[in-house]
């Protein structure tokens, strides 16, 4: 049987007796998890690996504070989405895209007209610049855009991952929504200028 | 001639479509070399969170005693009587002397 194929409680209680090789098997187990949420805060994935390894440190030293009241997987990505917002929080700068950043390929999608061959996946190149605008947005507005605008999850599953209610969630989701749109609004807006 | 750039709506529908996740496995070596590192931690670690939590709780609760003690005694702690006060330290005069001309 593999490390990660048996049943949970009993690996929890593994790692609390601080065994390594339970502590390695639910590394491997939570990771695809973790790797989604923390990748959802870094768009770009810068320090990714460091902000992995900072989440599973605190899942470590937090565990004995997991009573069982939740779903395992919800109380680490809950954990896990703290960890991101209290570090990209200290960051304070966020990068504002402008028009020049933006590689040929992007720009083409802001100006093309319907009589050019698409020369590039539209999907693939709005899915980058989406990334790009997602780095000029607060930490949790991030999330949020990702959650429920790309990986389309409801607001309740967005509340048991992150234990906000469901009026935070909205509140937050519409202001994210709403300056994500301003930016790309501006970025329409230089593209209008370079093409007149 | 007609535009074929998307509004925003159908960009996000267009980054839904070309959204991907990436490979979400644990790079080779990442959870044996972090496991390694959390068994060799100290167990004081803990602690170390535990007093930082402390000293925080312990600054908040005493930033909101002293806001508190200014609202309360706010009255005694008014532009002119600290004008008052000061100008009367420095001349020596005392408002409750019979002497103050």
């Amino acid at each position: 049987m593999r490390e990660d194929d048996q049943d949970l409680p009993a690996l929890l209680a593994r790692v609390r007796q601080r065994e390594e090789a339970a502590a390695r098997a639910l590394v491997e187990r939570l990771h695809p998890l973790v790797a989604r949420i923390v990748h959802a805060h870094l768009p770009r994935g810068q320090d990714e690996a460091d902000l992995r390894q900072d989440v599973f440190l605190k899942i470590f030293v937090r565990l004995d504070s997991f009573r069982g009241e939740m779903p395992f997987e919800h109380w680490v990505a809950r954990v896990a989405v703290n960890t991101c917002i209290d570090q990209l929080r200290a960051r304070r700068a966020r990068p504002s895209v402008l028009w020049s950043d933006l590689s040929p390929q992007q720009q083409h999608l802001l100006t093309e007209r319907a009589s050019d061959e698409p020369e590039y996946p539209r999907e693939q190149l709005a899915w980058e610049l989406l990334q790009r605008l997602l780095e000029s947005l607060a930490p949790a507005e991030r999330l949020l855009i990702r959650w429920l605008e790309i990986e389309q999850k409801s607001i309740a599953e967005v509340c048991a991952l992150t234990g906000w209610n469901s009026g935070v969630v909205r509140i937050r989701a519409f202001r994210a929504r709403r300056k994500l749109k301003n930016l790309y609004k501006t970025l329409e807006l230089d593209a209008n200028r370079t093409q007149t | 001639m007609k535009d074929k750039k998307p509004g925003f709506d159908q960009f996000i529908e267009l980054a839904r479509r070309g959204f991907n996740d990436g490979d979400l496995d644990a790079p080779p070596g990442f959870a044996a070399r972090l496991a390694a590192r959390w068994a060799d931690a100290p167990l004081g670690h803990g602690l170390l969170a535990l007093w930082e939590r402390t000293v925080s709780w312990g600054a908040a609760v005493t930033l909101a005693v002293c806001l508190l003690t200014a609202w309360f005694c706010r009255a005694d702690f008014t532009a002119t009587t600290r004008a008052a006060d000061g100008f009367a330290d420095f001349a020596g005069l005392d408002e409750n002397s019979e002497e103050t001309p």
